[in-house]
């Protein structure tokens, strides 16, 4: 059939008819949801599915359990574990990850500055792995192949014990070799260090910028904040007018050089690292390469919905891309 | 690379009222094999030479996700599908599609221009 369809059109035979003898042998039609269409619809990825929903992770800080040392300092302990799991990142497109406590991003770590971490780590994957942070600390706890523990082998356990330093947004990832495959599969989190004396109240968002290269071919099919496309379309990132708004923004892309976040109609105060309390700039598009990032902080001066993406149009059309409801 | 076997990029010549001509998908090989240019559609056809249903999941053109209306089902092992895609083609202009099914496998496409 197949080959008498080429030949028909080949030969000039009008398309209808070649459609219809198609057609017979074809299942019945119907109107399926893209990710950006869906987007436009109110549909997207059941957060139920993946376990994790894209619009709890925004807020999500995990701050561990603490107590205090015999010498009155604070001793914050996390727990993460590596395990495999599937993830559907966009409608009917299922993904084969690697994750953090089972959830892409990983949970965002925060602590203050000062504080002594220790963040017991397990694998509970079939391949090695381990917890590379970003920061300052000693090369036995760098998470490394060589350092230490190195990479954690199935079923091992670690833990990784550091003083929380600088403040700023840090980040943490898997450095097992080859790094590009454990860090397309979703191994990174953000890791939030809070100044002593803290940062003014604001209604804080985690954002961090990725990519899913699905059919493993070393490019990315699906761009996003927080892993599902146009997730922040489908309901928008609800903010209030006049309140200040923090984001932390980190790029965790694999195999794109460079990513960006934009922001419509509004201007913010960028902070690089967030190491310093001036920002550098006051804009409203930021570069970041892969492990970069940066706090962004503005207010919202007048009601509505405003756009946020990468400004690079492919990210942005193949789903790095959201609004804020300013109310 | 561990599903580059199943991919075919596959030529077309626009002709005509819109029918293309194609290189049909070899044996055991899931492809786009022809596209139709319809004023504000593309009609693309799609054919499952593999021995499993596959779900054909999201369309890009250009590098954007757009919609589609499709099969409601996955595509039977040696079946056939039409996804027909509303979009504002213009005439004298490529277009590259790709076709990502359910376990994320991606059909790469080109669309000379007309």
């Amino acid at each position: 059939m197949l080959c008498s369809l080429a030949s028909a059109a080949t030969a000039g035979v009008v398309r209808h008819g070649a459609r219809a003898q198609a057609a017979s042998s074809m299942p019945m039609p119907m109107k399926h949801d893209t990710a950006f269409m869906a987007s436009l619809r109110g549909r997207t990825v059941d957060p139920k599915v993946n376990g994790f929903d894209p619009h709890a992770v925004i807020r999500d800080f995990d701050r561990g359990k603490t107590h205090r040392s015999a010498t009155g300092r604070v001793v914050r302990e996390f727990e993460i574990e590596a395990l495999d799991k599937d993830i559907e990142l966009a409608p009917g497109v299922t993904f084969p990850a690697w994750t953090y406590n089972g959830r892409v991003p990983g949970p965002t770590l925060r602590a203050s500055e000062g504080d002594l971490l220790r963040i017991r780590f397990a694998n509970g994957s079939q391949h090695p792995h381990s917890l590379h942070f970003h920061g300052i600390h000693a090369a036995r706890v760098d998470g490394v192949p060589g350092a230490a523990a190195g990479v954690i082998a199935p079923g091992q356990t670690t833990t990784y014990e550091f003083v929380a330093r600088p403040f700023g947004l840090h980040l943490y990832h898997c450095h097992a070799f080859p790094l590009a495959a454990h860090l397309a599969r979703g191994l990174y989190g953000a890791f939030v260090v809070d100044p002593k004396d803290s940062r003014a109240d604001a209604d804080e968002l985690v954002m961090v910028m990725n990519g899913f290269d699905t059919d493993a071919d070393g490019e990315n099919d699906i761009y996003a904040v927080n892993s599902i496309p146009f997730a922040y379309m489908a309901r928008p990132v609800r903010v209030k007018r006049g309140e200040l708004v923090r984001l932390y923004i980190a790029n965790l892309t694999e195999y794109d050089p460079v990513n960006s976040f934009h922001v419509h109609a509004n201007l913010f105060e960028y902070f690089p690292t967030g190491t310093s309390p001036f920002p550098s700039e006051y804009t409203d598009t930021v570069l970041q390469c892969q492990g970069q990032r940066g706090i962004a902080e503005l207010r919202f001066e007048d009601p509505g919905r405003y756009m946020f993406h990468a400004h690079q149009s492919e990210f942005t059309e193949l789903g790095w891309m959201g609004v804020f409801e300013v109310s | 690379m561990r599903r580059a076997a199943l991919l075919l990029l596959t030529l077309v010549t626009l002709a005509g009222c819109g029918a293309t001509s194609n290189q049909e998908a070899a044996a055991g090989e899931l492809a786009v094999e022809r596209a139709a240019m319809h004023p504000g559609t593309i009609d693309l056809f799609v054919h499952n030479g593999t021995a499993r249903r596959t779900t054909l999941a999201q369309v890009a053109i250009d590098s954007g996700f757009v919609g589609f209306s499709g099969p409601a089902t996955a595509v039977a092992a040696g079946g056939d599908a039409v996804l027909t895609v509303p979009y504002p083609w213009v005439r004298g202009e490529g277009y590259t599609v790709k076709v990502i099914t359910g376990d994320g496998a991606t059909l790469d496409y080109r669309i000379d221009p007309q």
